[in-house]
């Protein structure tokens, strides 16, 4: 069994998309660390760095848009809810912006979630299957004297490796990279957590605080639990189509409709058993409303365990059951 | 391959440490959602209020405006209303400003103010400035006149009136409140115009209701050295279609001019 792993290690190493990942995340931090910066450079010359005063702005700016008439109410709801939390942050006396490059790695990893760090996923759970049926070598890796399930294992593993070692190297070089412009600092700057919402109310008896490193470890935790789930879809897609361009699109396709979605899920309650709707852990954690009313962790959580085991489960049925005829 | 060997334990390695370490992550997380404050290394917050970091190093206006539309800007389609427009006149003039915050809330009425003045960052913000603009009270007056115009009710003289004696003591409660957090800011006051004086029937009761509101107004703010009054309704009178916006209820850019030319020229 190691040493199907090993093998299987080697063959993901060799395809070299694990370098093709890590080069996109070398690319497009440094993108949106300028951007961060600019918006930074921009407040600090409207509010000469009091941010007190900006998210007062901030405040009275939503406070602003509840009396429209033409805002839908959930966007309303939403901005009440984000009026309670700031206002929550204000009356601590702490920047829930603080500029600095551990920040910058949070707002990353929550905007990461339900689409870059799946799709990065993606690039290597895809083809680990379907590759070898394109390119034949399927039957030489069948014809050895080990069982099929052994076989499907060994990919599962290395994939579920891969997908820990991803979210951390996102994680890793988004504070790398933004630390060399913001700073390496904060990380024991306090966080909120635990905002309890019903409606449009934040009830804040159980909110706590906690250092932003424990914040941080907590998120790429279930950011790692979201990735698992995409990577045991993808692995079933990978074992039932045949081309691996074509295992990627239907991944991509689904993704997209997912965070299409995610915004209208609202008046499609039903839409809260795809796993996609589900993906978004981390806001849980921030307390931003879900976006489907009453949806929590443990609902999320067992939706997207769900859709997991029973990929898995259709992946080894599959796979072992199959005739391997091309 | 013995290369190949020894990058395969490493990259083995760092896969088993990373899926323990957000494997534990996600302990933390999930157990911090389900069960809060029951994870290591989590406080109960403590609130606290900071300092308000006076800067008067330098002579110049610290602005901060507050009120309703009118301080926001409503009706001006370069959205920046009297207030920014007052700051770039003064900076025209070689006269430093800068504006802190604009706090103004649309549809805002002065007993609403009343209680929005209580909050904790508003006064922090307001701590900050040496000149507070102010508009308050069209909304006490004539809110609902632009959807339902004429109704019998806003015709009634008596009526009007009443309610404008009602404002009026929220009026003195906003100034109040702003001059105990603030004891040295110059406050300027807006005072209101007559939306309707083109609109016949509304004519002579909104100017006489207006007449009476701004002359209440003035008069408490005589008290107060250091309290100004910037009266509209002569410049709206006989411009009325000049100034007015689309809503027929806010000023245009034009008319946001005119307002801020006024508040530049009355100002020390």
């Amino acid at each position: 069994m190691l040493a199907l792993i090993h093998n299987e290690t080697l063959k993901v190493l060799k395809k070299k998309r694990f370098y093709v990942i890590l080069l996109i995340l070398v690319v497009l931090i440094p993108v949106f660390t300028y951007a961060q910066m600019k918006i930074a450079q921009n407040s600090r010359e409207k509010f000469d760095q009091d941010w007190r005063r900006e998210i007062t702005q901030q405040i009275a700016d939503y406070q602003n848009t509840l009396g429209s008439d033409r805002i839908p109410e959930e966007w309303k709801t939403m901005r009440r809810i984000m009026i309670q939390q700031l206002q929550y942050y204000l009356d601590h006396d702490v920047n829930p912006n603080e500029p600095n490059g551990v920040t910058f790695t949070r707002t990353f990893m929550d905007n990461a979630v339900t689409l870059f760090i799946p799709l990065l996923i993606m690039a290597i759970a895809s083809d680990i299957v379907s590759s070898e049926r394109s390119t034949g070598t399927i039957k030489m890796l069948l014809t050895r004297p080990v069982r099929r399930w052994k076989i499907l294992m060994s990919k599962w593993i290395v994939l579920m490796l891969f997908s820990g070692i991803i979210v951390l190297a996102t994680a890793l070089l988004s504070y790398l990279i933004s630390g060399a412009v913001f700073g390496y600092g904060g990380w024991s700057f306090p966080l909120f957590s635990g905002f309890n919402l019903s409606g449009s109310d934040v009830h804040v008896e159980s909110v706590h605080m906690m250092p932003s490193w424990l914040y941080l470890l907590m998120q790429c935790g279930l950011i790692w639990f979201s990735s698992l789930v995409v990577a045991a879809l993808s692995f079933m897609v990978s074992v039932l189509v045949r081309s691996t361009a074509a295992s990627i699109v239907t991944l991509m396709a689904v993704l997209i409709a997912g965070s299409i979605l995610y915004n209208m899920a609202s008046s499609w309650p039903t839409a809260k058993y795809l796993f996609m709707i589900n993906l978004n852990l981390t806001s849980y954690l921030a307390g931003s409303p879900p976006p489907v009313e009453g949806m929590t962790l443990g609902f999320s959580l067992i939706v997207l365990a769900v859709w997991g085991v029973i990929a898995l489960l259709i992946a080894f049925r599959v796979f072992t059951k199959q005739d391997m005829l091309n | 391959m013995k290369r190949k060997g020894s990058l395969w334990s490493i990259i083995a390695l760092i896969g088993c440490l990373s899926s323990v370490l957000l494997l534990t992550g996600f302990i933390l997380g999930v157990t911090n959602v389900l069960h809060p404050g029951s994870v290591p290394f989590t406080e109960k917050p403590v609130a606290s209020t900071p300092e308000v970091p006076v800067d008067n190093s330098k002579a110049e206006y610290r602005i901060v405006a507050i009120g309703d539309s009118l301080t926001r800007g409503t009706g001006d389609d370069t959205g920046k209303g009297y207030v920014r427009r007052t700051v770039e006149m003064l900076e025209k003039h070689k006269r430093e400003a800068k504006l802190l915050n604009n706090l103004a809330i649309n549809g805002l009425r002065a007993d609403q103010l009343v209680t929005r003045l209580d909050e904790e960052h508003i006064g922090y913000s307001l701590k900050q400035a040496n000149l507070v603009l102010l508009t308050i009270g069209g909304n006490d007056l004539f809110q609902g006149a632009q959807s339902e115009q004429l109704s019998s009710a806003q015709l009634n003289i008596e009526y009007l009136n009443k309610k404008a004696d009602e404002s009026i003591s929220s009026l003195k409660q906003v100034l109040n409140k702003i001059r105990e957090t603030n004891k040295d800011a110059l406050i300027v006051f807006v005072g209101l115009y007559n939306p309707f004086s083109n609109v016949k029937e509304m004519s002579t009761v909104g100017s006489s209701v207006v007449e009476r509101w701004n002359h209440a107004a003035k008069e408490f703010m005589n008290e107060d050295a250091n309290m100004l009054m910037i009266p509209t309704q002569d410049l709206f009178e006989h411009n009325i279609d000049k100034y007015i916006a689309a809503d027929h209820f806010h000023p245009n850019g034009t008319g946001y001019d005119a307002i801020a030319t006024r508040i530049v020229q009355s100002l020390p």
